[in-house]
């Protein structure tokens, strides 16, 4: 996927730390970051635990994250504020040790630390350290104001657009019932913007589709429930949306009057996907949305995703640990290890060039439908002790080809380089034999 | 060879009663299990793969209706014996892992008490049984030995042999036990050498985490290594060792003084105290090299030891292993083991020659009430008049001695009977069938011609087909005189042979009781298991809840207590459905290794035709309670007959998948009211007309591969697997010879 298409999440440095008890944390997400472009497919796989769900329930903000920022449409909507809170406490420290230093030394000296030189280099060392505070509580001010008022200045800048739009129409219209219908319009049109929310471009798919669906809610209550909430009150509109919804996901309006328990498992499913486009969101977070079911549903619910990611246009954030599912329905694909993101490439580049061992090893793990096959495969096993030293060289995202990035320091960056040539010298070599 | 059958399930046929109806969840299916493979059985949910499986464990819910057909195993037909007798094989000889851990797993319950628990409470009773089971063949060994001998009438005989059983029975023991002690050393040398490469690893790494806590588990295995055949010349270089690592690694002496030593190691860590990582690094490594060249030397044998330690006086003398082997062997031959050989085989050989005669009896007894099966309709009094007698002489021809059982000859009786029940009952329920198809139809009727549309449909006739019946009474009872004729037909086997089989047959036994299941026995073979496994840290894991262990984790934990009781069958129920690829391949790959360690046969239930391919020996493709395609996996994969297989392979995408995916239309039927056809034929687009009117038989393909569909009728138009199908199978065959290419 070329760097040309517009972003429309991206997601920076993104930390999400659980609170474990006695004091200590667990780094669920640890430092994510990655864009998706409009229109693609982006995948997320690793093993169970490693974060990838809670990274997309982070960025639908299920949670208040704990460091980092995502953007969505050119918006911040997500900020956390440690990291800038650290970077004051490192400063402070910083400033201590100065403070120490200078008065250890003024001390040898024989002198007396308040004065003179020795002052002039304390007060330098706290102006440093105000410097640093003033900017980051600045910062901190402007992410909490960004996080909870994302949505209110989405409305207005919304409902701004409405006024545009009527006040000079309405001004330019004389006809008093022209002008009344028009007013009323407009009026209709400005209360939907104030309750519209940047949020709701937003949309998830849930894995288990029974514990999602309200048991006590006719499907058409389920699928109609957003617009409800966003504003909608004409019945008529909202029954012809939920009718389209449902042909879209291939369900007929009858099925509009039934409770959730009467469906089937891949129809559950298909109503969550109803639910989830109903508001024309621009990005979908399926999380596993096909683990829960039957091998012959499975191929049901893909293609269908599939053919409205065509119509609707939509973008998908696809979350799954199937590897054959994800290699055949994702443009790129992020793989996650313990909270970080290790490797990220598009899906044809990462199963052909594995580069982070964790990905080898993931690979080697796919289960495939032919027996002679699977009777030869080896599983490598990941062992991060004895795969990377980290102790001197810390590791970072690193972009190795284009559109390759990898988690590596510099000595593996070389490595995963010269591995990257020789093996596409190999397939050049190959293809002129 | 013939593979051994360990599991038979004949014409199993299940349903429930429901408030809408009968579901009839499995509809006659038969399969056969052999020791050692991996039978997978696919299909979607509702497929009844689960229930025939739940049949199986005997743990149906309780609406099922068991209505016909027999699970049989070890020489009992599952399906029809009693709940006390279900639990001494319910887990202990098939064990099942459920897809849900942790609905499978007790909240409030500590995961090690819960490993140990079956355990502990299996362990008496499998003493018992094993005592039984050795006594009741020693005894029948020893009549044997008396009549073959013609000793009834002479004491003096009957002493000596009665003599010789006792001495069995007393040295058998003795050698238990040295050899027990012996392998709890062997074990405990090497769980040491084996923790000792992780940590001298990890110490190179520089990654000390843990570290001690794994020097602490390793000290505690070395020092169960100290054995008169194991770790003796260098014990004591060993145990300063030891003693210098604990100084080195601050680790308490005392191993009981856990938690006292737990405070001080935290007091001296406050004071600044180290660990010395090069030091231990080091004595670990001569420690390796003890333990290794311990476990090097050869075994002694035991047996022999056994018989020496009991009977004779002196000690066992002090020479090298080879020479004390030599030396044993020949005491314990010429004092005991050829002369209990020969009284036995002669034993065994008087029992097979009677047996064969009772056979010839017993097929002469079949012939003769053959005619009142043949008859036309069955006259009650004649068959069962003709059943017991049969039964009587099949009985009698039962070989006691012989180590593996003939299931047939054991489950004949029941099977017979309940057949002959079927058929006779079924005359009753089928008048009173008819009777109730005739009054619904015409009520319904009644009111379709009062204007009203019914909101119910009659549900077909449930006959009992009487022919088939009878032909399947008169087909046991052939079956069992074909197997009959077989075994008189045989050469005579080899009695040497077979004496040394009932003698490994005693020792298995004995060891049984032998084995005393201790709680702190349960607990080193828990943390065995749990290691084995692949959990981490298994003595602190030991003492957690179910809730603070991840999916993965909790599987394992369920895979470990159904490996806990040593099962011979093992009922794998989507046991990764619910976890990831990596942890998926780690399961797997474990179920496989103990499989191949311990000659397990596993029936692997799932839907995922990757894990199929990785697993399975041979496949079962279920849809609607039915087989509709069975054979080795590659049969299934490599040339699929059945249209459902089909669906099934072009529905799932592959890594080199582009085009649309083939999803199968439609919903699987409802199994109120099965279909009258192929139960597929509604979302096959190659069903012909026939599938809709008529169900096909089992066509066979190959002598493995069998598929239910009449596309492979003779007079059936040729149609051809689905392109993407074809594609795929051509792919992974060009991939095949590619690797093939390259590793020649």
């Amino acid at each position: 996927m070329d760097n040309t298409h517009e972003v429309l999440l991206k997601v920076e440095n993104l930390c999400q730390y659980f609170k474990m008890g006695g004091g200590q944390e667990l780094k669920a997400v640890d430092g994510v970051s990655f864009e998706i472009h409009k229109g693609e497919v982006f995948g997320l796989v690793g093993e169970s635990g490693c974060g990838k769900t809670t990274t997309g329930r982070s960025i639908i903000r299920l949670y208040d994250i704990t460091s980092g920022n995502v953007w969505f449409k050119g918006q911040r909507i997500c900020a956390g504020v440690r990291s800038y809170k650290e970077a004051i406490r490192a400063a402070y420290a910083a400033y201590r040790k100065a403070v120490r230093e200078v008065t250890a030394e003024a001390e040898k000296a024989g002198a007396d630390p308040g004065q003179g030189e020795y002052a002039a280099r304390i007060k330098e060392a706290e102006e440093k350290y105000r410097a640093v505070k003033k900017e980051q509580e600045e910062n901190i001010r402007s992410a909490r104001h960004d996080h909870k008022n994302c949505n209110k200045m989405y409305a207005q800048e919304e409902m701004r657009k409405v006024r545009e739009e009527y006040e000079p129409r309405l001004a330019a219209e004389t006809d008093g019932t022209k002008r009344a219908a028009l007013e009323k319009e407009f009026r209709s049109k400005l209360r939907l913007a104030g309750k519209d929310r940047i949020m709701n471009g937003m949309q998830m798919i849930f894995q288990d589709p029974i514990a999602s669906l309200n048991p006590r809610m006719t499907v058409r209550e389920i699928i109609a429930e957003g617009l409800i909430i966003r504003g909608v009150r004409d019945k008529k509109y909202i029954d012809e949306q939920v009718y389209k919804m449902l042909d879209l996901v291939g369900l007929v309006p009858e099925h509009a009057g039934r409770y959730p328990h009467e469906f089937s498992g891949g129809q559950r499913q298909r109503i969550g996907i109803a639910r989830a486009i109903i508001l024309n969101p621009d990005l979908i977070i399926a999380d596993e949305p096909i683990s829960a079911l039957d091998v012959s549903i499975q191929a049901q619910v893909i293609n269908l995703l599939n053919s409205l990611r065509e119509q609707l246009g939509l973008t998908i954030l696809f979350i799954a640990h199937d590897l054959s599912v994800v290699k055949y329905f994702s443009d790129r694909i992020g793989v996650m290890y313990f909270g970080k993101l290790v490797e990220l490439a598009t899906s044809d580049e990462l199963f052909a060039h594995p580069l982070h061992p964790y990905t080898k090893s993931l690979l080697s793990a796919i289960p495939l439908p032919d027996p002679d096959y699977e009777k030869g495969r080896h599983r490598i096993v990941y062992n991060p002790i004895a795969e990377h030293d980290y102790s001197t060289d810390k590791p970072s995202m690193r972009e190795v080809a284009p559109g390759h990035f990898v988690h590596c320091n510099d000595a593996e960056f070389e490595k995963y380089r010269a591995m990257l040539a020789a093996a596409n010298g190999a397939e050049a070599g190959g293809g002129a034999e | 060879m013939e593979k051994e059958i360990k599991l038979s399930v004949h014409d199993l046929k299940i349903s429930f009663r429901t408030d809408a109806g009968k579901v009839q969840a499995v509809r006659n299916i038969s399969f056969d299990l052999y020791k050692g493979e991996t039978l997978a059985i696919v299909g979607e949910s509702g497929s009844g793969k689960s229930v025939t499986n739940r049949a199986v464990m005997g743990i149906l819910a309780p609406n099922a209706i068991k209505e016909g057909g027999e699970i049989i195993y070890d020489g009992q037909d599952l399906m029809k014996i009693s709940e006390e007798e279900f639990h001494k094989i319910r887990g202990d000889k098939i064990a099942m892992i459920f897809q849900d851990p942790m609905s499978s797993l007790n909240p409030i319950m500590r995961v090690g008490k819960q490993l140990t628990e079956a355990m502990l409470i299996k362990g008496k009773l499998s003493q018992k049984q094993s005592r039984k089971d050795f006594n009741a063949t020693l005894g029948a060994v020893n009549s044997f030995m008396d009549e073959a001998r013609g000793a009834e009438n002479d004491p003096a005989v009957r002493a000596e042999d009665k003599q010789k059983c006792g001495d069995f029975d007393k040295f058998e023991y003795k050698h238990l036990a040295l050899e027990n002690a012996y392998n709890r050393a062997v074990e405990g040398a090497n769980d040491a050498i084996e923790e000792i490469g992780d940590v001298l690893f990890r110490i190179e790494k520089k990654a000390y985490k843990g570290v001690r806590a794994d020097v602490f588990e390793i000290a505690r295995s070395a020092s169960r290594s100290f054995d008169r055949y194991v770790v003796w010349a260098r014990a004591e270089e060993l145990k300063t060792l030891l003693a210098e690592l604990r100084r080195s690694m601050r680790i308490p002496l005392s191993v009981q003084m856990k938690d006292a030593a737990r405070r001080i190691l935290r007091k001296e860590r406050r004071k600044g105290a180290v660990c010395d990582y090069e030091k231990a690094a080091e004595l670990l490594g001569k420690m390796r090299d003890i333990l290794a060249e311990a476990v090097a030397f050869p075994k002694p044998n035991f047996f022999a030891m056994g018989y020496y330690a009991t009977f004779c006086k002196d000690p066992v003398p002090d020479m090298p292993v080879d020479e004390l082997n030599v030396f044993l062997r020949k005491y314990l031959d010429d004092h005991f083991m050829l002369g209990f050989i020969d009284l036995a085989s002669r034993g065994l050989t008087l029992s097979y020659r009677q047996s064969v005669e009772n056979k010839k009896a017993a097929v002469s007894a079949i012939d003769e009430s053959l005619p009142a099966f043949r008859r036309e309709t069955l006259e009650f009094a004649e068959v069962k008049e003709a059943a017991k007698k049969i039964e009587a002489a099949v009985e009698k021809a039962i070989d006691k001695l012989e180590v593996v059982k003939d299931n047939l000859a054991y489950t004949f009786g029941s099977t017979l009977r309940s057949a002959i029940n079927l058929y006779f009952d079924g005359i009753g329920r089928n008048k009173k069938e008819e009777e109730r198809f005739r009054r619904q139809t015409e009520k319904y009727e009644k009111k379709c011609a009062a204007g009203k549309k019914p909101d119910y449909e009659v549900s077909e006739k449930d006959l009992v087909d009487l022919d088939a019946a009878r032909e399947n009474i008169l087909e046991i009872v052939l079956r069992m005189r074909n197997k009959l004729q077989a075994d008189i037909d045989a050469p005579e086997p080899d009695f040497g042979e077979k004496t040394v089989g009932i003698i490994d047959y005693l020792k298995e036994k004995a060891s049984g009781v032998a084995y005393k299941v201790t709680r702190s026995a349960a607990k080193l073979r828990a943390l065995k298991l749990l290691k084995e496994v692949g959990i981490p840290d298994p003595a602190r894991r030991y003492k957690q809840y179910p809730f603070e262990f991840s999916g993965g984790m909790r599987q394992r934990i369920v895979i470990a207590i159904a490996l806990s009781a040593n099962p011979d069958i093992l009922i794998c129920d989507e046991p990764t459905t619910a976890l990831d690829v990596t942890i998926q391949s780690q399961i797997l790959e474990l179920i496989n290794k103990v499989k191949a360690e311990r000659q397990l046969s596993v029936i692997f239930i799932t839907h995922d035709l990757g894990v199929v391919a990785n697993m399975a020996d041979r496949v079962a493709v279920m849809y609607a309670g039915k087989i509709v395609e069975i054979g080795t996996a590659q049969d299934v994969f490599y040339s699929p007959a059945h249209p459902y297989t089909w669906a099934l392979l072009s529905s799932m995408p592959d890594l080199d998948t582009k085009e649309k995916l083939e999803a199968i239309p439609g919903t699987p039927p409802n199994m109120i009211y099965p279909p009258k056809g192929d139960a597929f034929a509604e979302r096959n687009k190659y069903a012909l007309q026939i599938d809709f009117e008529m169900q096909p038989p089992m066509f066979r393909i190959s002598d493995t591969h069998y598929a239910a569909t009449w596309l492979l009728h003779p007079d059936a138009p040729k149609v051809e697997p689905p392109k993407s199908v074809t594609d795929r199978i051509a792919r992974m065959k060009q991939t095949r010879r590619a690797s093939d290419g390259q590793h020649a």
